[in-house]
């Protein structure tokens, strides 16, 4: 029954539909937006009860589906089976000629042989091929068999082991994206200019656990045994961001940098100071910090020029925000209530917040007078024609923005990490051995000729590239021929 | 002249260039003439260092690795095409493979120079593209885009020389790749606005905004199929004309596994290189991102092709039509995920 299955998951077929399987569900993942965050457009896109069917079947989650997974662990397992039935074959070939039995049965069939005939005696022949074999490939080997000595030799006997080192190389690559879904984790922090957050983390727990699960259409449930857990730990370790900077390509809206300038408080006390850019990640304990992204909320102040009725005069404020103030001794007062970096019209007098980035910036301001509301508007910085103050001869112009930043921090934790840095030089290993070195070997038998002398049989055999190995084999075997001097 | 024009100047030049070189070829095998294959070898040699100065020249315009949107990479994809095609020849010498190659160079920079305007520009690199590994990891990836260019030649010689690539196939593919293409095309013109998808809409009597715009994609898809059909008129006695000057078909499917060997470990490096990329700037080394995905189904497809070919003795034409099934697939994970679907890669624009 062990031998049924383990020749059933040996098999090309296997192989053939696992990796159709695998490319089909891989592909349908990048026609359907992913996740959850993307829901939203997969239901605009083809409607609410075409969404709850995908997600039924896990393809809104195509490459976090059991499906999916269950697909991968097959395949790893064809993969191991198929590694695991060839291993012996390429052994095989390894086996040292001193060892077999009768070595010139270890010669196989191929297309690449030449015989002749030489005057000089076997020993004085098997000397020059030695010799020849040595200067063309590797270390000799040398038997005795039935018919005379049997010399051989090999090169590149690492590409005979090419596959397979892919294979385990993908085999750790596998290993570790398990232990990072198992045991990893991935969380985003936004931590405000000038204050402090602490670095998520999450513990993974093995234990027993009951979850209820609903019966359709009854108020049965059913107890779902679970045997692991992952809760969010407590972090002893904070990050102050001290500033961030973001500067633009001239004249472009298209940032040139941005970066995070943090501290990491332990307890208190700040135990390092560090700049985070994209690509320059930081590492603090198990987990390392990513620069992920940024945007604007809220405001320090912002730098006006206002009219007010009644008056000729303009003069300059800087406005706090969320906190009204008195103009002069004028009897008004404004506040500016609402900031939005990247502002939107979703209709005429309505404005949204379509983004954090600083691309559209509009504030909402609110005018008093002897306490009473008079006014409030939306002022949009890029167009501000359009003031939709309802009080004559109020007016305002928006001159400088000092909005508070946050930054997007990803912290992560890969206990896969080495193992997959690991596993993918073995799998370039591997490649480098199957596609640029060629494995290559000769057998020469040299037996005793009637009358004197001796007969040669050369036999060459090579894996891949059998184009370039003519040319070794017609290299090789007419120096040896030469060496003999041949006929 | 900007240096954008200068630019898109040096690349159209190249693409006259390629053009004289694969008449040169046609002419060396229709008439074997050998002088026009030494002229032919010659001119190739002339593409390819023009090529290499044209991206040096883009690189120092647009100060950084010439390969950051759509049009650059396709130069480059271009470059990789022909140099890829020089070391394979370099080693094996098969006549009329320049004929099936080249073109797919010629492709490359057509299709860029009909991006819309926007596309073909300059511009600074964002972030997270301010990194060396841009130049390591794109420049290999893209290098093995344009090596299975040879695969896809070589498994084409294969099909023909078996007859499993007739003149009535030749009649089929090429209408229906020039219809896809010419909606392609529209689809590509359309999501950028562009002022010349504008002025056809306008023309047409079509919305750019709400109208439905099938009629202007069906005249695209017909253009575009009687451009195929002129070009299948043009070229589907060609295959049949240098069945005689093709190698047998077990050198060709010998050589056709050789090309695989020559872009597969490209294709592997760079896809894993691109991993160390995105673990560093996103925290993981693998996101099943589309344009991953699709480099992980090309090279499932490859990996797929060797195995076969080697392990389960398949040969001869299955394996070319896997061939042309890799190359299909890699086309799709340069263009089709571009444009077509969205994610962390999609660098049809530079910003």
């Amino acid at each position: 029954m062990t031998d049924r299955i383990f020749r059933f998951f040996a098999t090309f077929k296997l192989m053939f539909v696992l990796l159709v399987m695998t490319g089909i569900f891989s592909a349908v993942g990048t026609f359907i937006p992913q996740g959850e965050d993307n829901a939203e457009q997969v239901v605009a896109k083809y409607g609410q009860v075409a969404y709850d069917r995908l997600h039924m079947l896990g393809i809104t989650d195509t490459y976090h589906s059991w499906w999916f997974f269950l697909v991968l662990l097959l395949f790893t397992l064809n993969l191991a089976a198929c590694t695991l039935v060839r291993l012996p074959k390429v052994w095989r070939m390894h086996k040292s000629l001193e060892e077999a039995e009768e070595p010139e049965l270890h010669i196989p069939q191929t297309n690449f042989e030449l015989r002749f005939a030489s005057e000089l005696s076997p020993l004085e022949a098997a000397d020059a091929v030695r010799k020849r074999l040595e200067g063309s490939l590797a270390r000799c080997q040398d038997a005795q068999g039935k018919n005379g000595r049997v010399l051989a030799a090999e090169k590149h006997t690492l590409s005979l082991w090419g596959a397979y080192i892919v294979h385990a190389g993908l085999f750790m690559l596998i290993g570790a994206g398990f232990l990072r879904v198992m045991f990893g984790y991935s969380k985003y922090m936004y931590v405000l200019e000038g204050s402090k957050a602490f670095i998520p983390r999450e513990e993974v727990q093995f234990g027993l656990w009951i979850d209820p699960l609903p019966v359709p259409k009854t108020s049965w449930t059913l107890p779902l045994p679970r045997f692991y857990q992952r809760v969010p730990s407590h972090s002893m370790t904070e990050i102050l961001l001290d500033k961030f900077d973001v500067q633009y390509y001239p004249g472009t809206a298209m940032p040139s940098l941005f970066r995070s300038d943090v501290k990491i408080v332990e307890g208190g006390a700040v135990i390092k100071a560090a700049s985070l850019k994209v690509n320059e990640p930081l590492t603090v304990g198990a987990v390392t910090l990513y620069q992920s992204s940024y945007g604007y909320q809220g405001l320090n102040s912002a730098d006006l020029e206002l009219r007010l009725p009644g008056s000729k005069d303009v003069f300059q404020v800087t406005a706090p925000y969320r906190k009204r103030f008195k103009l002069l001794d004028s009897g008004w007062e404004m506040e500016i209530t609402d900031f939005y970096p990247e502002a939107d019209m979703a209709k005429p007098g309505e404005i949204v917040q379509t983004g954090a980035q600083l691309n559209n910036p509009a504030i909402r301001v609110k005018f008093f007078k002897k306490g009473v509301q008079k006014a409030w508007f939306w002022y949009v910085y890029a167009y501000p024609s359009i003031q939709m103050s309802k009080v004559p001869g109020l007016e305002i112009k928006g001159k400088t923005l000092d909005p508070v930043a946050f930054t997007v921090l990803q912290a992560a934790h890969d206990p896969g990490e080495w193992l997959a840095l690991s596993g993918a030089l073995v799998l370039l290993l591997g490649v480098f051995a199957s596609f640029y070195l060629f494995y290559r070997k000769f057998w020469v038998v040299v037996s005793p000729r009637e009358g004197g002398g001796s007969l040669i049989r050369v036999v060459g055999n090579s894996k891949r590239n059998k184009m370039g190995f003519r040319k070794m084999f017609e290299g090789v075997s007419s120096q040896i021929k030469g060496d003999l001097h041949g006929f | 002249m900007d240096f954008d024009q200068l630019s898109q100047g040096l690349f159209i030049a190249l693409f006259l260039i390629l053009g004289t070189a694969w008449v040169l070829l046609l002419i060396q095998a229709l008439r074997k003439s050998e002088a026009a294959g030494i002229w032919a070898s010659r001119i190739l040699g002339l593409a390819l260092v023009w090529n290499l100065g044209a991206l040096a020249y883009r690189g120092y315009a647009a100060g950084h690795a010439p390969w950051a949107n759509q049009y650059e990479s396709a130069t480059m994809v271009a470059f990789g095409v022909i140099l890829l095609y020089f070391i394979f020849q370099r080693r094996h010498k098969v006549p009329a493979l320049g004929i099936m190659v080249i073109p797919a160079a010629m492709l490359a920079i057509a299709a860029a120079n009909l991006l819309p305007g926007e596309y073909k520009k300059m511009a600074p690199l964002m972030p997270a593209l301010q990194n060396y590994w841009l130049k390591i990891h794109v420049s290999l990836m893209l290098l093995s885009y344009g090596s299975f260019a040879t695969t896809f030649g070589l498994s084409l010689m294969y099909l023909i020389k078996d007859g499993a690539w007739t003149r009535r196939t030749t009649w089929i593919a090429l209408p229906i790749a020039g219809a896809v293409a010419g909606m392609f095309f529209g689809y590509v013109h359309a999501s950028a606005h562009s002022p010349l998808w504008l002025s056809f809409l306008d023309r047409l009597g079509l919305s750019a905004i709400n109208g439905s715009n099938a009629k202007a994609y069906a005249l695209l898809a017909l253009a575009g199929t009687v451009l195929g059909a002129v070009t299948a008129a043009l070229v589907s006695r060609l295959p049949g004309s240098l069945i005689g000057l093709m190698p047998d078909k077990d050198t060709l499917d010998e050589l056709n596994y050789q090309s695989v060997s020559l872009g597969f470990p490209l294709l592997t490096l760079g896809v894993i290189l691109g991993a160390f990329w995105g673990h560093l700037a996103w925290g993981r080394y693998w996101a099943w991102d589309p344009k991953e995905t699709w480099a992980f189904i090309s090279w499932l497809i490859f990996a797929f092709f060797l195995h076969m070919r080697i392990f389960a003795g398949w040969n001869g034409r299955r394996i070319a039509w896997i061939g042309l099934l890799g190359a299909g697939s890699i086309v799709f994970t340069y263009w089709g995920v571009n444009f077509l679907l969205t994610g962390l890669h999609a660098y049809a624009k530079s910003s």
